[in-house]
This record gives structure tokens, sequence and C-alpha cells, in this order.
């Protein structure tokens, strides 16, 4: 029985989601909204209607398939999204590649199958597959599927997650899991309500039992500018990661992506700017060592830069 | 205690236990650990555990499978072999694999830390590349010399003619000694006056001439008889063209002709290791056994004014020396006395004669037939005798090593440089033939900071350090040097074509990317060309072309309504391929039989294994290896042209051919058709079976056809999917095709995809270029590949490193690397003075940005810049 998901995006060639080259595949649907999100076409798990203004050519075709969410005047095309279902038949037939899916239903035989084409970079390199997304661990059953599919292929895997899932939704992938990516956002559970929607006790909680039960564990910390990029979030930052067990072996420090902007636009969702530039290496760096030297916890903190 | 620890270790598979190996050696239990912890520091149970898992690593790094070590060392499980790894090393088994080679890699490259460059260099390299007074006191004494030389002897037939000019250029040029120079010799100088400048009989010309130290008598002369010279030449038979080799040639679509000239490379090391007065003994030698000829006559003529030519320098700069000029370093003049006066007459004894006499056969050759893309070859190997003998004597250290290689840089600097020389490599038997100058040469490149044509050859068993560093290369000069040849795919293609192992061992490169055996072939490179992608206006036009429906160079293939399934279709492209091909192939033949005649060449066969030793010209197959390579242009937009056809036409069926020739021949009314087109079909570049599947078969479709020709015309075809920067001129005279390209759109690079169609990442690039039967294809497959300059920051380098490994296990022949961002290129094409020294790959040179046509910069920003993610 294959498994499915909606799978937003499948990124080759990557190096820098794990050891060596690798394939990233994105799963769509997510339980957080952090508002700095720099895929937020993975927040819902249906797919919607992406638009690219910039690539219509103002043919018309879309709305000889649905008048109803299209409407062309004077040449310039305008996406209804009140009356929008997603059912994705104007994406089709648009030459230009203005309007598109963000997302396509996939096996995980398919999947892999892309994920195969790079093996020999994987084998030269020490590569192999990523899970990101959105969430993964919404759909663990596919999750699952996938990776054990590509360790019998003796494909290295990793998964990032946020963890906000229920623990055995973990617990169904991790037997397949060689590395495992988890964010944290914020330390306080009140802010962490305020900038992801949630509040991060259910995070905190998995992250422990995460990484006393897995034993390669990187904790990914993205730095959003005046959020949490203090010395002193460094300090509470240290105090959680204090708390964490013998699997967690790094935390590594994302610089703020101020690139986000335009698939907020396709998708005609509001956009919240924290700046627009990362963090400069030389302040990077400050904070990798006011967390190193807060931790009492041995895992090595770094960022890229 | 040593007997107890070997017993451990011997064991070491076994489960051991205190007790066992205390009884054992006759220790009561308690003794035996306190007398075990104060001579080891460890517990027992410890270092058993920590010796099994330090010798179960060195297995896995020695490439032993991690599951067949576990057993191995007594683990019951891999993953409690795993868990042993992760407490005694942090990480598991194959990280720390990883870890290990790269920390090694870090090593090496720190122990190689780069000389800086002297400030002599600096100095001759602003002269070299920005000032440019030197280069005009070489500039037109060739012309002068050449003209005078042929008007004097207008009775000589061509071939000693030759011999004759440039044995006069060589005695009668004035020799030149710039400030800070370590090396003596001009070729061209500056490319304004170089091969193709002509003179204007006016005053600024004279006085030009008069300060190339020129008499008035000989200036003079040489504008009363240079009009006339042409006619002493002696014309070969004249080639009678068919109509349809007529109307190919003029549509770009086959043009066979015969590059017999400056496209070389030569065995200099020939020069280095006998001197002329030896290469004249040698040429003694065989015309006695083969009797005396023109070619003989000519070769002697050279060798005889070659001998003068280091005495030339050496009287120059002792008369520099006397006058005592503060400009001068006298111990620079007195070194290059002493090595002029020995090279290139006699052999060379250390590695500045060698240097010097490398320039001054180089020089000869470029007189015979100008520089162009004469190539130098295995540079790095030639020298190193010299080099490491110099080293072991104590002559010179490796810095002044590094000053030398960069003096012969500046020699060879050009702003269009295509004097290939090549790096690496490894002989038949597996030795690495990476060296202290392949290593140095590299340095010297990016100190250097210009366009140096380099390639650097690698293969599965490269030391990762040495492709790592010259990638880093890449990323530092920015200029897209060097780039990378795959020994893999490239020596077997060769051996395909009959050469043999250790000469296809051998193997280096002309120019931009063609393939030669250094001084055992006549390689005619870029001789055929073609741009298949005609073959589908013929299918489509019944034979004739689209873009000039009066041409008919096509086979008629028939109605279009014939065509009732894709293979029906695609079978009458390849019969059109193959149409193509005949006639590139026809006027090659043609054009050689001409050339034979009009084109001798007594220099290149004095250096060239085969020629001399049978009394046969280089260009009369004297050479051992005598081939001619052809190029396949738009394999690409062909690939993608056909993919798209098969879905519109033949599964969706959503036009009819005659409809898509209707679309074409209109060049595209309706933009959205266009984008289908573009959008809709899978296109070439980005990994997909389908469409890469069809640029694989053609190409080695083309291979079929050229041994189909090898047997009708007698030579050897050696296929080359490579357009130079014709993609221009081929694209401008085709017709719109169904890949979404426009009407006179330029077409693809070689065989990279059409610029910004690829977009599946830098993974699925290298994929789809390696897909071609890259072992059939001796002339190399050459692609050039965009990546973001960020993709070579160090952390990532050693990634790049095994990603080119990588595809050269799937099949990679030859990948040249641009490195600039869009962002710059755009502010050069804005700002051309700013950004005078910005260069980029073009096709298989590196050019300045500001010197192309405003059509090929766009091109070159159209391609798809690949990014790390």
């Amino acid at each position: 029985m294959s498994v499915n998901a909606r799978i937003t995006n499948i990124s080759r060639g990557s190096l820098h989601d794990g050891p060596g080259v690798r394939t990233v595949v994105y799963l769509k649907g997510c339980s957080l909204r952090c508002r700095w999100c720099h895929n937020p076409e993975t927040f819902f798990r249906t797919a919607e209607v992406l638009y690219a203004p910039m690539k219509c050519i103002g043919c018309g075709r879309c709305l000889n398939v649905c008048p109803k969410c299209h409407v062309l005047q004077d040449g310039e095309h305008t996406l209804l999204r009140g009356s929008c279902t997603g059912c994705g038949r104007c994406a089709e037939e648009c030459p230009s590649g203005a309007l598109s899916m963000s997302a396509k239903e996939m096996t995980a035989e398919e999947v892999l199958r892309e994920i195969r084409k790079d093996r020999h970079f994987y084998a030269r390199s020490g590569g192999g597959v990523t899970l990101s997304g959105g969430e993964c661990l919404l759909q663990p059953e596919f999750s699952a599927e996938l990776l054990r599919l590509c360790r019998e292929e003796g494909i290295h895997t990793a998964m990032e997650t946020a963890l906000f899932v229920p623990w055995e939704n973990a617990q169904a992938v991790l037997p397949y899991t060689d590395l495992v990516f988890a964010d944290l956002k914020l330390p306080d559970a009140v802010r962490h309500r305020e900038y992801t929607g949630q509040e991060n006790g259910l995070i905190l909680e998995n992250l422990r039992k995460l990484t006393r039960v897995h034993d390669c564990v990187t904790i990914r910390i993205p730095l959003i500018c005046g959020v949490n990029d203090s010395l002193e979030d460094m300090q509470a930052f240290a105090a959680v990661i204090d708390t964490m067990g013998e699997g967690l072996r790094e935390v590594e420090l994302l610089k703020y992506n101020p690139l986000a902007e335009g698939k907020y636009q396709m998708l005609g969702a509001p956009y919240t700017s924290f700046g627009r530039e990362a963090q400069s290496n030389e302040r990077a760096d400050a904070l990798v060592i006011a967390l190193q030297s807060a931790m009492n916890h041995p895992a090595r903190v770094f960022v890229r830069k | 205690m040593v007997e107890i620890l070997t017993y451990i270790h011997t064991h070491i598979a076994e489960k051991l236990s205190a007790a066992e190996v205390a009884a054992r050696f006759g220790y009561s239990k308690w003794y035996f650990s306190a007398r075990f912890h104060a001579y080891t520091g460890k517990t027992f149970v410890e270092y058993v555990r920590h010796t099994r898992i330090s010798l179960a690593a060195m297995e896995v790094l020695a490439g032993k499978k991690i599951t067949d070590t576990a057993m191995d060392y007594g683990y019951d499980t891999v993953s409690g072999f795993q868990k042993a790894f992760l407490a005694e090393f942090g990480c598991l088994p194959k990280e720390y694999k990883k870890r290990v080679r790269e920390s090694r890699l870090y090593y090496e490259r720190r122990k190689h830390s780069m000389y800086p460059l002297s400030d002599r260099c600096s100095a001759l390299r602003e002269e070299a590349v920005f000032e440019k007074k030197n280069m005009r006191y070489f500039a037109l004494q060739w012309q002068v010399y050449k003209t005078l030389a042929m008007a004097r002897h207008g009775e000589l037939n061509n071939m000693e003619l030759t011999g004759e000019w440039i044995a006069e250029v060589t005695e009668k040029f004035h020799p030149f000694i710039g400030p800070g120079e370590m090396l003596a010799g001009f070729n061209f100088g500056d490319a304004r006056y170089g091969e193709g400048y002509v003179p204007e009989d006016d005053a600024e010309s004279r006085a030009l001439l008069r300060d190339n130290g020129i008499s008035e008598e000989d200036i003079e002369a040489y504008f009363a008889l240079r009009s006339s010279v042409d006619e002493l030449w002696k014309k070969g038979p004249q080639v009678e063209r068919t109509r349809e080799e007529r109307e190919a040639q003029e549509e770009w679509a086959a043009i066979g002709r015969c590059i017999d000239s400056n496209h070389t490379v030569l065995g200099y090391e020939k020069v280095l290791k006998l001197g002329f007065e030896g290469l004249l003994a040698e040429v003694e030698k065989y015309a006695a056994i083969n009797g005396e000829n023109s070619l003989y006559r000519a070769a002697r003529r050279i060798c005889k004014a070659a001998v003068t030519m280091g005495e030339k320098y050496a009287a120059h700069a002792k008369a520099l020396l006397e006058k005592n000029d503060p400009a001068y370093d006298r111990a620079d003049l007195e070194k290059m006395a002493a090595s002029c006066s020995r090279v290139p007459r006699y052999p060379a004894e250390t590695f500045l004669e060698a240097c010097q006499s490398l320039v001054f056969a180089h020089i000869l050759n470029t007189w015979e037939d100008t520089i162009n893309a004469n190539s130098l070859g295995h540079l790095d190997q030639i020298l190193y005798p010299y080099y490491k003998k110099d080293l072991e004597e104590g002559r010179i250290t490796k810095e002044e090593a590094f000053e030398t290689v960069c003096c012969l840089w500046l020699k060879f600097y050009r702003d269009y440089d295509v004097q290939q020389s090549c790096l690496g490599g490894r002989t038949p038997d597996g030795k690495s033939l990476v060296n202290d100058l392949s290593w140095l040469m590299l340095d010297a490149t990016e100190q250097l900071d210009f366009v140096r044509c380099l390639s650097v050859r690698f293969d599965e068993t490269t030391d990762p350090a040495f492709l790592r560093r010259a990638l880093e290369v890449v990323g530092h000069v920015q200029k897209g040097v060097p780039f990378f040849f795959n020994d893999d795919v490239m020596v077997p293609a060769l051996m395909e074509k009959g050469i043999a192992p250790e000469d296809a061992w051998n193997y280096t490169q002309i120019g931009c990317v063609e393939t030669v055996i250094p001084g055992k072939s006549n390689p005619h490179a870029v001789t055929g060309e073609t741009n298949l992608l005609k073959a589908l206006e013929y299918v489509l036009c019944d034979g004739h072309s689209m873009m000039y429906p009066d041409f008919c160079p096509g086979v008629k293939t028939g109605e279009l309504e014939n065509f009732k399934t894709y293979e029906a279709l695609y079978a009458a492209v390849k019969t059109q391929i193959r149409r193509i091909l005949e006639i590139t192939c026809g006027m090659v033949k043609k054009s050689r039989d001409i050339s034979v005649f009009t084109a001798p060449k007594p220099y290149k066969s004095l250096l060239t294994e085969g020629c001399i030793e049978s009394g046969r010209d280089f260009n009369d197959a004297g050479a051992i290896y005598d081939y001619y390579q052809i190029m396949l242009g738009g394999v690409p937009n062909l690939a993608d042209s056909l993919a798209v056809i098969r879905k519109f036409v033949y599964e969706d069926k959503t036009y009819t051919l005659s409809r898509l020739k209707e679309i074409l021949e209109a060049d595209f009314p309706e933009e959205s058709v266009r984008l289908d087109f573009v959008n809709k079909a899978p296109k070439f570049g980005n990994d997909l079976e389908e469409v890469d599947s069809i640029a694989a078969d053609i190409v080695d479709f083309a291979c079929d056809v050229l041994e189909e020709q090898e047997k009708v015309h007698g030579l050897s075809f050696h296929a080359q999917p490579f357009t130079f920067l014709w993609m221009v001129d081929h694209g401008n005279h085709s017709a719109a095709s169904p890949d979404g390209r426009r009407k006179g759109e330029i077409i693809a690079y070689s065989v990279s995809p059409m610029q910004g169609r690829d977009f599946n990442g830098l993974t699925a690039l290298l994929n789809s270029i390696s897909c071609f039967p890259t072992k059939r294809t001796a002339g190399t497959t050459s692609a050039i590949v965009e990546v973001d300059p960020k993709l070579y920051a160090d952390h990532n380098l050693d990634m790049l490193t095994d990603m080119l490994f990588a595809a050269g296990k799937k099949g990679l022949s030859n990948v040249q690397f641009n490195t600039v961002d869009v962002d710059t290129l755009l502010k050069a094409k804005a700002d051309p003075q700013r950004y005078s020294n910005l260069a980029v790959r073009v096709s298989g040179f590196s050019q300045k940005f500001n010197l192309l046509s405003p059509e090929l910069q766009d091109h070159i920003i159209n391609r798809t810049k690949h990014a790390c993610l």
C-alpha cells in the first residue's frame, strides 16, 4: 500500500540541511504559524493557487476554465481568492507559470524515485534525504514510509521538525531517521504563542524526550531580528538546552532570511518583515559564543555564514 | 604486560573479561586489575572498548563496510557498534569518515600555503594587463619581416617559403627585454597589433614601425610589397562545392572547413631535451634515411635560425648590463644572459632555462601561423624534472620557482587567451601526475588574477585536495579558470578512436576544449561545425530550410501527414542529421585535400612525432594521429523541441504537425502558445529522463554516422558536442523552434541547457550533462555551469568537490564554471569601464565581459545561476 502526501517542493543539491549533498522534501501542512516563516505555502494541508503577477501575460486562458475566480481588465489579471476552491484547473491551463499550485500529491515511491536520482552524489559526499516542511510529523505514516524506503536503499535520512505534534507521531518516524533537526524558536511560552500561535510546552516536552531516545539531534534556532536574537535571549535558550538529553549534538543558529516576501505575495497573504537584512557575521559569531558559554550542555553551537 | 596487551589485541573480536585474561596469565583478578590500570591508565573494560572501536574505526576509514566491521569486531548488532562509535567519537561511523577526510583536506590545504605575488610580478602584471607599453615592440616586426622574406623568396614552394620566413623573422627581429623580466621573448604582444593587424600606410603606422626598430628601407619595401606577396603563395586546387554544401554552409547548418592552423600542442619538451641543435641532428638523420625533401629543407632552415634566437637575447642582455640602466636588475640580466646563451640551442639544464626554452619554442610556433589556440600542454609535467633537479641541488627555492611560474604566465598573457595548458592527470598505471608545480601553477593563476587559459584533469583517483584547490581557484579568481576534464571518460573515448593507451592517458587540450595528444597529433580542431537543430527544419519543410525557404540542403523526407507516429518523425530527423553530417564531412575532406597543398607546417612537423620520421608534413597526415573534430551544435534545443512535439502533437494531440509548422513559420504569433511549449514539456538540463534520453540518443546517433563517414572518406572523425561561440550564428540563422525558441534567438551553448531552462538544481543539471555517450565523444562534450560565487565558500568546497567526482562517475566529460552573479553582470554591462577586468566563460574560453557583444552579454546573463541552497 502506498502512502500519499502533499509535497510543495523537492529541492535537490542542498548543502545545508544535514551532511553532504542532500535532497530536501517539503511536506505541506504545519501546526505552527510562525510570523517569519519563509515557507508560508506549507501552512495549510490543502493546496492553494499561487499567483506570480510578474509572469502573467494577460492571455485570459484562466478565465476560460474558471470565470468565477479570475478577472481580466485592461490586460490586468486579478485572482479572486474568496471564491477559489483550489481545484487547480487555472494553474493547469496557465501557459506562463504565473498561476501554479502550491503542492502536488505524491506517493512515497514517487518521491523516492526523485531522491534516487542523486544517489551517486550522496554516496560520494555522505549526503542523503532530509524531510522538511511544513511539519513532516503531521504526516507520520508517509514520513515513516519514505524514510524507511530510503534506509532500505542505504540513503542517509534526516528530518526537520518543529515537534508541535503528539509524541506518537515522532515515535513512528524516529526509527528510520538518522538525524533530527528540531526547531526551537523561543524559550518563553507566552512569547512563543505570540509569534507562532502556540505555546511551546509540548515542543519542549517532546524535545526533551527526543534528545533522550535519539542519539543524533540538532536544535535549530532561527534568529529573528528583535525577537530572539539578543544576548539575553541566548541565556534563556541556554537554560532550556541544558535540560536536554545526551542525544543533542549540535545547536545551529540560522541567520534571518529576509527574502520570504515574494512567497507571501504569491499566496495573497499579509507579510510581516522583521528586518531587511540578516544578522551580520560578526553578530552571529557573538551569539554563538554567548549561547555556547551560557550552556552547560556539551552540544556544539554553530552558525553558517 | 606487553604480552597481555598483545593477547588483547589479537583476541579483540572475542568476548574478553578481566577475570579470564588474569587467570590465563596467572594473576589474581584484583592484582591484575590494579596493575592493568597502573600500566594503561584505563580499566580493563575501558581499554578493550577503546581498542576495539579504534581498530574498527581504522577499518571503516579504509573503506570496510560498517556491518562487516561490526561483525568482525565482536559487536552483536550494528546499532551496538554505532552506539560504541558514538560514545568514542561523538558521531556515527559514516560521519566520522567524513570528518576525518575533511580534517585531512584542511590539513593538506593549510600545509600548502600560497606565496604572495612578488613586486616584480605585480609590476609586470600591471604592464601586461593594463599598460601594454612593451607589447608594441614586437607587434609589427613579424608582419614586415615575413612580407619581405616572402617577396625575396617567391620562387620557393609553400613549404620552403614558410621555413624561410620563420627563419628570417627569427634572424631579423629586434630583441627587447622589459625591466623586471626574468624571461625573454615576445610573440605578438598586444592583440591590437597582433596577427590580424595590417598597418595603414600613414605617419602613425610608420612611426610605430620605426619604434619597432625597423629600418626606413625595410618600411618602404614593406609598404611597396605587401599587397603583392599574397600572390606568391601557391594556390591549391579549387574546391567545387555542391549546391547542398553551399546552402548548408550559408545558413550555418553544416560547415566543413579544415582548420589547418594555430590549433596545436607541440612536443615542446623535445626542444627542452634536445635543443635545436639536437633537433637539427634528427632532421639530418631522417633526411639521410628518407632522402632530401622540402620539409627537411624547411625544418633545417628553421632549426638553424632558432639556435640564434637565444644568442640574440643573450647579447642584448649583455648590452643592457654594459649600459648600467638603473631600471634593470643586474642579477636578472646576468641570469638571462646565461640562460639565453644556452637555450634554445642546447638542452635546458635548469628550471629557468627550461621555462626560457619553452617560451622560445612557443614563439616560433606562433610565428608559423599566429597565436590563437596554439597551446602549451602539460606544463606541470614538462617542466617538473627541471624544477625537481634545481630544488634538489639547491639552485632555487620553492618561492623562486613560484615567481618564475608567474613570469611564465605573464609571458603568455593575452586579453583573449586560448593558449591552454593542463594540470594533473594520471599515468596509465594509475600514478597521479599532480606535483608541486601543479599546485604552484594554480597559485600563480590565483595570484595573478587574470585569464590564464588553464584546465585540470581529474579521475576517480585524483587527490580530492587538489581538485578542491582547483575549484577554490575558480571561486577566487572568478574568471572561469581552470576548467575540468574527466579522464575516466576522455581516455576511453580516445582509445575507442584507436589512440594507444599511453597516448590517450597523455591527452591535453587546445584552446577551448579540443582534445589533443601533445606532440603526436594533428587534431584539426573545430574543423566540422554543425547545427543539428536544423534537422527539424528540414523535416518540417521536406528538405528545405524554414529560415531560408529557397534553400534545400536536406533530404526530402516527405509530407508531414506521413509522420503518423513520433517514431516516424524521429526517424526522419535522424535522416536529416545524417545528411548534415555527410555534408560536413564531405566538405572537411575537400578542404583537407587543399590544405595539404596550401598550408604546410614545417615547424609543427619538426615538433610532432611522425612527421620528420616519415618526411611528411603535419598537414599531410604526417602526425602519428591525424583526426578531424566535428562539432555537434544545437543538441539541447533539438531534444527539447522533439519533447515538445512528442507531447503536443503525438500524446495530447493539441496541434497537428502542419499547424505546428505554421506557428513556427510565423515565429509564435501567440505568446501563450510559445509559453506552453516552454513550460509544459520537459526541458533538457533538469535530469528528466524523457528528454535527456533524446539528447543522448542524438549524440549517439551522430557518433554512428561519423563512424560511417570515416569509412567513406578514410579520415578519422571525432565527435565533439561543442559550439564554440557559434551558438550565436547558429541561432541567428535558425527559424523558431518548438522548444519555444524564437526565430534568430541564440541556441544553447554546447550541451549546456538552453539558457534559463534549467531549474532543478545543480545536481540535476550535472546529471543531465553527464547523460551523453561521453565515452564515444573523443572531442569532449562541453558544458558551462553557472554557479553563485557563494558556492565556493570554504564550507561548501568539499561538497562541490564531491559533486564533481560524483558527476565524473556518472559520465561527465568537460565542465566549466562561471562564477559571477547576475547583479555584477548587469552592472558591468552598464558600466564597462569600471569592470574592465571582469571575465566570464563564454565558450571554451574566458573573455573580458566588456569585450563581448551585447547579444552575448545577454546570453550569459540569461543562463540559470545555480546557488547554494
